[in-house]
């Protein structure tokens, strides 16, 4: 009886620990599609304010935007506390800036591991979850709330639509297009080079749009009690989640090894590529070139030149406790979601870099063992290669890493790797 | 790999939606609302797609395509080149005349070598490309009316592989005295011309297939026969692998004794010889029928054979499997030998295939009161597979049973083996083998027959792996699924990198090329 019962509750425990996948994911899909109908309404009110030229061809581009953002609206993150955080810090630089008294956004927290943040020409602010966890302060995440602010209010997308259509509409840009398109054996030549010189020209307009929303952002911050050298540093900060600061072929050595089960060496093999000789089609200068946002660092040079060191202030947050408590919450909700949208090399490279930061609590390393056996399973049915990308010259070097060592695992080296780190914690 | 879709470029005038020409997902071109005057269409049309090898591994694919209309007599062409993975790499552009058709491709090094048929001119051209994309160098090998109109009716000699140390080899046919004959040519980086060398033919057709280079030799076995599918002899010529001057040239049945047939060299850095794996026959030279067992030449560099290994089935073989006296195995029936390999520590593995005849007991009854017909059927059983050791000694074997696939035969007539894998395409199973960059592992593959009247949205045949790995055998299955009731008659495997599989499958319902790599047990 009692052994009995200990060997149910063992497998109550079990499940607890590994067997929920989706741990209360805050996905609300029926508040995304009200937020969806109020978007399309927002969209109905920008073509009708919409006082440049060619009103016609710009109320059709923004009806084939009405389309396709629906997918927009399927993986916001809905937490009534977080929310209004936001919301207090978008009144806190609302209230002393009188230019965006009429300014009405929709802040939401959003599914991704991405450090980033966007608004949308129907006024939805989306802040990935991704950049909470590289953010270190509140006054940070201000920064990025008003250079967001800064492109609605400046009108960015309503200009960069605009612009297009004035494009395609100047005798410049017909006569361009004719040449292009002339009949002869060099046309597909021509062509490439009309769409590249286009593609560069558009990116760069989005880049000084970029630098005047970083601007902008720092004009609407200084009214406000916010540490501003903090919150410039925030622009650093986002490069923090494209920076790889260990080496994955370490960290794989030191989860997966244990003195009872050995790890096997060979799954760190390399292949021979092709591409270690042969370009890329995108060039790393083209990559640049191609770059919405200007780098980083140059940003952060910009703004420190554009910030007045005289400027004291009383430094004020809405709340140091929820900022601290979204990081902390935000790494088991990033973990949680990808698990859950099936990207397991994401969540494993997740779970192995918050390890070797010291920000992985018990749950999150648990999680590892869900996505060992997720793998495996799928390797036995074949279908992992849906789940788990190629390498790919345009990822960080060390997801390639890791990439290629689950590449190199057989179904029984799943279940060998998996029994080592659950033997490395004790669990 | 060969599949023919075509996709459109377009550009619009303002906004820039450049969709670009999905090359293995093919999508049906969508309708616009744009003004023919704002938009650019380019039509782009894949001609053929393949791997690219480097000494028999997969590097990468590449998918040459025809981009827009001919201009006075000249066409775009693209070859798209993409890693192991299918992400894309470089493009490699250039203008020729039309009516250019690839017929394969090598890499070496840091080259990579394109063999065309220009079918304007008649000619081989092949075109030579460095890693950054640029035209190299180009050859063009003149084809004689003749030659051409046999290469367009006929299985002929072109062959193209990349030899180890740089530089590319390439087998084309030729005619010599109303002989089908062949040359080797070899390109060396830096050399306008390539050295030359062709076969003195003694009989009508000649079918060259290169073995390999051992010791700087190169190493070709030459099929000749009177008719194409008549009874043959080999050759083995070895060429100096700088000059492509002649080292030696023996005939497979000079012992009078044994007519061998080679299929690959046994590599293995201890052996200071050249040593050649295959199967033998009766000396009357009919190899349409059921080889006698698996042997071994083996040569000095000079050209002096040296020893010669005869393995019988019914004695040399009886310890490894149940083979009977007339070479028969138990259950399985006759073998056909598709392949020999070696591994890195000098063992020699054959992958084989049963074969049988019988009769069919229903006609025979029938045929009493109608004429006969179907009166025998020829079934391919199971998989088989021989170990030999560093002597080509047998040591062991291994049967991977797989499903009995009939096909019926006319009257009481015998077929040979041949005979019967040429007259029915697709009767044997075999797909192909595969060994690691280490040459320390290997997988085989095979599909079989999977048609069974409840085959709702499955696929009508299985493909199956079977790999030998850190001394373990594993077997793998994949029998994919289609949304079409009579399931997919478009799906092809194709080799990926070791141990795994790239399945090509295209989708009538919605028009879709869907290639996925798939990593087998």
């Amino acid at each position: 009886m009692k052994l009995g019962i200990s060997v149910f509750l063992f497998f109550i425990f079990q499940y607890a620990l590994y067997g929920q996948e989706d741990y209360n994911l805050k996905l609300d899909t029926a508040r995304g599609m009200k937020e969806y109908e109020m978007a399309k309404a927002s969209l109905d009110k920008v073509v009708e304010s919409y006082d440049g030229e060619y009103k016609n061809e710009f109320k059709e581009e923004l009806k084939d935007v009405k389309k396709k953002i629906k997918h927009d609206f399927k993986n916001f993150y809905f937490n009534e506390e977080y929310e209004a955080y936001l919301r207090k810090i978008i009144e806190v630089i609302k209230s002393k800036n009188p230019i965006l008294e009429h300014v009405e956004i929709r802040p939401y927290f959003c599914y991704d591991e991405e450090a980033n943040a966007n608004m949308a020409i129907y006024g939805t602010m989306r802040v990935y979850l991704g950049l909470i966890e590289v953010l270190e302060n509140e006054s940070q995440l201000a920064m990025i709330i008003a250079h967001e602010l800064s492109h609605y209010t400046r009108q960015h997308s309503v200009k960069s639509f605009g612009r297009q259509i004035l494009l395609s509409k100047s005798e410049e840009a017909k006569q361009g297009f004719r040449d292009a398109k002339r009949e002869g054996i060099d046309r597909i030549d021509r062509v490439e080079e009309y769409f590249k010189t286009e593609t560069l020209n558009s990116r760069k307009h989005t880049r000084e749009h970029e630098s005047e929303a970083d601007s902008f952002g720092l004009e609407l911050l200084k009214k406000t009690p916010y540490a501003l050298d903090e919150a410039i540093t925030g622009i650093s900060c986002l490069k923090k989640g494209d920076t790889e600061i260990f080496n994955m072929d370490d960290l794989l050595r030191q989860a997966f090894h244990n003195p009872d089960i050995p790890f096997n060496e060979s799954w760190l093999k390399k292949p021979n590529s092709i591409a270690d000789k042969l370009k890329y089609k995108l060039s790393p200068e083209l990559r640049d070139s191609l770059s919405t946002h200007p780098a980083a660092e140059k940003r952060y040079e910009k703004l420190k030149a554009e910030l007045n060191p005289n400027v004291e202030a009383d430094i004020v947050e809405v709340s140091y406790e929820t900022f601290e408590k979204m990081k902390k919450e935000f790494r088991t909700e990033i973990i949680n979601y990808l698990i859950h949208d099936k990207q397991y090399a994401n969540a494993m490279y997740h779970i192995l870099k918050y390890k070797t930061e010291g920000t992985a609590d018990k749950y999150i390393l648990s999680k590892m063992v869900v996505v060992l056996d997720k793998m495996k399973k799928y390797l036995d049915n074949h279908t992992l290669g849906k789940y788990v990308p190629t390498r790919n010259p345009y990822f960080p070097p060390q997801y390639n890493n890791l990439i290629m060592f689950i590449d190199q695992l057989n179904v029984d080296d799943f279940e060998t790797i998996k029994n080592a780190y659950k033997k490395n914690l004790d669990i | 790999m060969k599949f023919i879709q075509t996709t459109v470029i377009r550009v619009f005038l303002g906004l820039l939606i450049f969709s670009l020409p999905a090359t293995y997902s093919a999508q049906k071109s969508k309708k616009d609302n744009k003004k023919k005057e704002d938009k650019i269409e380019i039509q782009v049309t894949n001609l053929r797609s393949g791997a690219i090898l480097e000494n028999g591994n997969l590097r990468g694919y590449y998918i040459y395509q025809a981009v827009d209309k001919v201009y006075g007599k000249q066409q775009n062409y693209h070859i798209e080149l993409y890693d192991e993975n299918f992400t894309a790499l470089n493009t490699l552009k250039y203008k020729a005349p039309m009516k250019m058709v690839l017929i394969t491709s090598a890499y070496s090094s840091d080259e990579l070598c394109f063999m065309f048929l220009n079918t304007e001119n008649q000619s081989f051209d092949y075109k030579v490309f460095s890693v950054e994309g640029k035209l190299v160098s180009e050859y063009s090998s003149q084809l004689s009316k003749k030659d051409y109109r046999r290469y367009m009716k006929f299985v002929t000699a072109e062959r193209l592989v990349s030899v180890e140390g740089g530089g590319f080899l390439s087998t084309s046919t030729v005619t010599e005295k109303s002989k089908i004959s062949f040359k080797v040519n070899k390109f060396v980086k830096g050399q306008k011309k390539p050295i030359e060398y062709v076969f003195p033919a003694d009989k009508k057709f000649n079918l060259p297939s290169i073995l390999g280079v051992a010791d700087s030799i190169v190493v070709l076995s030459v099929r000749s026969s009177k008719s194409q599918l008549g009874p043959a002899k080999y050759h083995l010529i070895g060429l100096n692998q700088q000059s492509m001057k002649s080292k030696f040239h023996l005939n497979s049945d000079q012992d009078g004794e044994n007519l061998f047939v080679p299929y690959s060299l046994i590599e293995n850095p201890e052996f200071k010889t050249i040593r050649i794996s295959g199967t033998y026959f009766k000396p009357n030279g009919n190899t349409m029928k059921y080889c006698k067992g698996l042997a071994m030449w083996e040569i000095d560099p000079s050209g002096v054979l040296l020893s010669e290994k005869y393995n019988d089935w019914g004695t040399d073989f009886k310890n490894t499997l149940s083979f009977k006296g007339n070479g028969k195995l138990k259950k399985t029936g006759f073998l056909k030998v598709h392949e020999t390999f070696s591994t890195s520590d000098g063992k020699t593995f054959a992958v084989a295939e049963g074969y049988r005849k019988r009769y069919n007991g229903w006609s025979l009854l029938t045929s009493v009161f109608f004429m006969p017909s179907f009166l025998t059927k020829y079934q391919t059983t199971d998989m088989v597979l021989l170990e030999m050791d560093k002597d080509f000694k047998p040591q062991a074997g291994k049967v991977f049973p797989k499903k009995v696939t009939s096909w019926a035969g006319y009257g009481f007539t015998t077929m040979g083996v041949h005979a019967l894998s040429n007259k029915i395409p697709g009767m044997f199973g075999y797909s192909y083998v595969q060994l690691n960059e280490e040459k320390d592992a290997f997988m085989f593959t095979y599909s079989e027959n999977n048609f069974r009247l409840t085959a709702f949205k499955k696929s009508n045949f299985n493909f199956n792996t079977v790999k030998f790995e850190n001394g373990k055998y594993t077997t793998d299955k994949l029998s994919p699924t289609t949304n079409t009731w009579y399931g997919s008659l478009t799906n092809y495997y194709m080799p990926s990198q070791f141990g795994k599989i790239a399945y090509l499958n295209y989708d009538y319902k919605t028009k879709k090329s869907d290639l996925q790599i798939i990593k087998v047990k």
